[in-house]
């Protein structure tokens, strides 16, 4: 019956991918800012999960493993790129900004690619706390699963990532929309 | 802690950039055909040639016409590898010629097959039936040259299938088997049921049950054919 077995999980693999792929191909898309980055992201994604299909497809939640490995290969790369391990410590020169004031500066947003660009232009780990938190909507608890820190770390990165990403949006905002600096 | 309102803009704003996602399905398409158990992995997804090594082959999958992304189901195209060649009709259905020099690799082919709208289940040194066998494979599956007669071998040069999914029942799959045989490859194709088939790692001296078994002969390039259904 082996072979039964190894035709019936190359079908479970291949439904898995019909039904993992477009909220994987999304999150690619959210991460990188980029469809094609996104595509190959995801590609490289499901090789690793075929790979280890026997694995996985025992596994309380598949999805979620594929979705770990798609945000550890972006942080990967973008660990490579970077050489450095400052992503989750503030951006240097940046004024702390209140939550009040980052949500002003979201609401302010009505063009999507302005966005996603504003959020290319996080660190690879803030981007990740934001992706994970507010497009996978997962618990605090399994984002720092996922990211290998304390839940204390990725609120307090969820708060300074969303003021960062306020502080870029508010640069290409028209001065007369820009939401008001809060006094610090 | 990111405040409530906060939270709502981010997940406000996240939605809406997700959702302008535009090229999704496409992407989604390109990613579903693409063959994840090959051993060596195929990195590009760029419209035209891809490659991929398969068992000291060099495997050349053209791009099909209308570039990657097509569905199964329009237009024409070949796959053209070292171990096999389907070509896509411009009736739906599909021809495949077997290289009986190359043992094909099966997820190449089984993959290839499903480019076509073709669904299968390819194994090599062993073969998959079900019991009892679900009928119409004489309508899914024609030979060229055409078998004369009910039964017995017949010997052709270089024959091929052709496969018709539109006339596949509801629920089946095209069963392929190869074995490599003491003075050849002998292939064993048959119709089965998706949810209920066995296989066996004994090669068929007969062919299946509504089926048929070809052998292929390198040596002289000849073949035997035999079938195991009713004429029409």
């Amino acid at each position: 019956m082996e072979w039964v077995g190894n035709s019936a999980a190359s079908r479970e693999f291949e439904r898995f991918a019909a039904n993992a792929s477009d909220p994987l191909l999304r999150t690619g898309f959210l991460m990188t800012g980029n469809a094609k980055d996104a595509e190959d992201l995801v590609q490289e994604t499901l090789l690793r999960v075929a790979r280890r299909w026997n694995q996985v497809r025992s596994m309380d939640h598949p999805a979620a493993y594929a979705r770990r490995i798609l945000i550890n290969l972006v942080l990967h790369d973008a660990d490579r790129r970077a050489r450095q391990r400052t992503e989750l410590r503030p951006h240097e020169g940046a004024a702390e900004l209140a939550d009040d004031y980052a949500a002003r500066a979201l609401r302010e947003v009505d063009d999507q690619a302005e966005f996603r660009w504003a959020l290319t232009r996080l660190p690879a780990r803030q981007r990740a706390v934001l992706v994970l938190r507010y497009w996978s909507d997962l618990p605090v608890a399994e984002v720092a699963d996922i990211l290998g820190c304390t839940e204390g770390t990725v609120t307090s990165t969820a708060s300074r990532a969303a003021a960062r990403l306020a502080e870029v949006l508010a640069r290409t905002m028209p001065t007369a929309t820009r939401p008001a600096v809060p006094h610090t | 802690m990111p405040t409530d309102e906060l939270e709502h803009e981010l997940r406000r704003a996240f939605a809406s950039a997700a959702a302008g996602y535009q090229h999704s399905e496409q992407a989604r398409q390109r990613l579903l055909q693409r063959n994840y158990r090959t051993r060596s992995g195929d990195r590009r997804l760029t419209a035209g040639i891809t490659a991929a090594v398969a068992a000291g082959s060099v495997v050349l999958s053209l791009g099909l016409s209308g570039g990657l992304g097509s569905s199964p189901g329009r237009g024409t195209g070949t796959i053209r590898t070292a171990a096999f060649t389907i070509t896509r009709n411009a009736n739906g259905t599909a021809t495949l010629t077997i290289n009986p020099q190359v043992l094909f690799d099966t997820s190449t082919l089984q993959s290839d097959l499903a480019q076509y709208g073709i669904p299968a289940t390819v194994t090599t040194g062993s073969f998959c039936s079900s019991d009892p066998a679900p009928g119409g494979f004489s309508q899914v599956v024609t030979f060229s040259p055409a078998f004369q007669g009910d039964s017995g071998p017949q010997h052709v040069q270089d024959p091929t299938v052709t496969i018709n999914p539109a006339t596949m029942p509801a629920g089946t799959e095209l069963s392929v088997g190869a074995f490599q045989v003491s003075n050849g490859d002998d292939t064993a194709l048959a119709l089965i049921n998706t949810a209920s088939y066995t296989c066996t790692s004994t090669a068929p001296t007969t062919p299946p049950s509504s089926g048929a078994l070809l052998h292929m002969s390198p040596a002289s390039g000849m073949a035997r054919q035999g079938r195991n259904y009713p004429r029409g």
